[in-house]
């Protein structure tokens, strides 16, 4: 209680609750803007987190993250088009709500849903982070490298698309994580003789590339389609009818979106499609849901609340990433000096307990702001991609050189672009390369380490009950798909012969 | 196996891949693995790439089987539909020589006018504005107000 006292007094500063606001308008208003995710914006704006003290630069960019999935609903339920992936489900419900006159309920239940979820997985946070926390106090590097091993691998089997392509490019994160001057023996890896790559690859350069530069190109193969309902929006407050079939679902959608986030991987998406067909599945009407039921609203966008929230917890107790975004605070924490772990409630409470309860804050901006500023999302929603498009890029451009003052670097962030636009065409996940790339570093310390300790021995990871633990727990992830497609195989062949 | 299965993006992906993970192997090599209990600087590097080129393998093979078993390919991209996209990669590939040479603002002001004409901005007039606002304003906002040291060209900006 005295930790969230404190961080209370850090998050109510003037300077950080101007932050937390910033944050929220800027992540509702990215939300609403198709075409630009959280990734993206975050990246752009890890530049200017380096001018701000690490408490202030991280309740901004949570604020863009979860901000964003408010905004998300917006356009899913007015455009049919999810502004982010967290909102895909939303569209089923949301949209045909609109269609029926009822886009302010729907808009308006989203609002109240993602804030009552913001707020039970807030306080699930301020409780399960300090346990969690106190856990790994006991890890040493083989407990890390399991871990790690166990978050990345996660990240990729829990994210949509081929496991195979996702892991690929989880191997090819290592690969770019290892440029640069090896630490241990001082020798270049990968470096090509080129002096500007010794210090390794920047990884604010390089996402800004793949997430910023290749999503631009991207929407340049879609022509833009943007049919906004013309209806007024109205009654903003859900009805007494409509509270009655939503609190449930909001109840609902919350636990599941807590419960899916905390796990590495398991994002915003994963828990929305979850809750959503959970809900379906024990609803005594689900032949409702598609045509406009509030619940399908109601049910997602607590989901994606709360899951936004709760992935917090594996980076600041574990230091380990669970999605793309996430991994950029990490790197924003970085840059200021603050390794996130089980220390970091020790050994920076201000920061944690601070972020914490900007959440708080930054949730009821959200809930004030984002009502009445409806029609302002609307309009914002009309500002054609043409104009927003050339503006992305010369701001990625301007934050890829403020890294080191360098025209090399906007080199580099052009290259990764290009290559994130083709690794798109082939369905390569530019997410797993990113943790990865992060990640890399820790696993390869912890395994030197571990194999160091043993004497070369492998067996210390599973001599170490915690590493052995996890490690089985990666290793039923690999096999059981591969019992499934076994499974699949045999029923085809059956079905063939008979 | 058909011409068009080789020429699927996941296929020519995989194979690029393969050939980037065995140049990393080989790297890896190159660096010195050193020993279990002692690893050198191209351990941990040799492991990831031997991952990739395992998967790589293994995406490939499931690439060449597909078209046999029947299966449809995923359809490839027509390189007509990619052409805007294509537009924009050499305006920012040009962007990069030009930004040492012209310095910040020019070279941005003709960038944001191949981007705008590639997204389709076809009103002359919204066109002929938004090149000095955006490249502009920016140059305004970052180099005066936030005082970021952006290139300067021969002009001096």
């Amino acid at each position: 209680m005295e930790n969230l006292l404190l961080g209370f007094e850090i998050a109510l500063a003037p300077h950080n609750l101007l932050y937390a606001g910033i944050g929220a308008i800027l992540g509702t208003a990215i939300g609403v803007l198709p075409g630009l995710g959280p990734p993206a914006t975050i990246a752009m704006l890890l530049p200017i987190s380096y001018g701000v003290e690490p408490v202030s630069a991280v309740i901004l960019l949570a604020g863009i993250f979860y901000g964003a999935m408010y905004g998300g609903s917006i356009t899913s339920i007015l455009l049919n088009i999810p502004g982010e992936a967290g909102s895909v489900v939303t569209c089923l419900d949301g949209y045909q709500m609109a269609r029926q006159g009822r886009a302010g309920p729907a808009l308006g239940m989203s609002a109240i849903g993602s804030f009552i979820a913001g707020t039970v997985s807030i306080v699930g946070l301020s409780l399960l982070s300090p346990l969690l926390a106190q856990f790994a106090l006991r890890f040493g590097p083989p407990e890390y490298f399991s871990l790690v091993l166990l978050g990345l691998y996660m990240a990729v089997y829990l994210s949509h698309g081929s496991v195979v392509k996702g892991l690929m490019m989880a191997a090819v994160g290592l690969l770019i994580g290892v440029v640069g001057l090896d630490p241990v023996n001082g020798v270049p890896r990968f470096t090509f003789g080129e002096l500007r790559l010794m210090d390794g690859l920047d990884f604010v350069v390089v996402a800004m590339g793949l997430f910023g530069i290749a999503e631009v190109l991207t929407n340049l193969d879609t022509p833009e389609q943007r049919a906004i309902l013309g209806a007024k929006i109205k009654n903003l407050l859900p009805t007494r009818e409509d509270w009655r079939k939503s609190w449930g679902a909001v109840t609902r959608g919350s636990i599941i979106g807590f419960l899916v986030g905390v796990l590495p991987g398991g994002g915003a998406t994963i828990s929305s499609f979850v809750a959503y067909g959970f809900e379906k599945r024990i609803s005594k009407h689900p032949e409702e849901f598609g045509k406009g039921a509030i619940e399908g609203v109601a049910s997602p966008e607590s989901a994606n609340n709360a899951a936004s929230t709760s992935s917090f917890i594996p980076l600041l107790t574990l230091g380990i990433p669970g999605n793309a975004s996430i991994a950029m605070i990490l790197v924003a924490l970085m840059i200021h000096g603050v390794r996130p772990g089980p220390q970091m409630i020790s050994e920076h409470p201000d920061i944690f307990w601070g972020v914490v309860a900007s959440m708080y804050i930054g949730n009821l901006m959200l809930l004030a702001l984002n009502l009445p500023l409806v029609g302002i999302w609307v309009k914002l929603l009309k500002v054609p991609y043409h104009y927003l498009a050339p503006i992305i890029v010369v701001i990625c451009i301007i934050g890829a050189y403020s890294v080191n003052y360098a025209v090399f670097d906007v080199g580099l962030m052009v290259f990764f672009g290009i290559l994130g636009y083709f690794m798109r065409k082939a369905d390569l996940p530019p997410a797993p390369l990113i943790l990865a790339m992060i990640l890399g570093p820790v696993l390869e310390r912890s395994l030197q380490q571990s194999l160091i300790t043993s004497g070369g021995d492998p067996m210390i990871f599973v001599q170490h009950p915690i590493s052995a633990t996890l490690l089985a727990a990666t290793a039923i992830l690999i096999v059981l798909p591969l019992f499934s497609a076994a499974r699949r195989f045999r029923e085809e062949a059956i079905q063939e012969e008979s | 196996m058909t011409a068009r299965t080789l020429l699927s993006p996941t296929a020519i992906a995989s194979a690029l891949l393969l050939i980037i993970g065995g140049a990393a192997l080989f790297g890896s090599l190159d660096m010195g693995i050193g020993t279990p209990d002692v690893p050198d600087a191209g351990f941990f590097p040799l492991l990831a790439s031997v991952v990739l080129v395992a998967l790589s393998v293994v995406l490939l093979v499931g690439e060449f089987r597909r078209a046999p078993s029947g299966e449809e390919a995923p359809k490839g991209e027509t390189l007509a539909s990619m052409v805007p996209a294509l537009s924009a990669m050499a305006g920012l590939i040009l962007y990069i020589p030009a930004l040492e040479w012209l310095g910040f603002l020019i070279a941005t002001a003709l960038l944001v006018a191949v981007l705008l004409a590639v997204f389709g901005l076809r009103n002359i007039l919204a066109y002929v504005a938004a090149i000095p606002l955006i490249a502009g304003g920016s140059y305004l906002l970052f180099h005066f107000l936030l005082d970021l040291p952006l290139p300067v060209g021969p002009l001096g900006f």
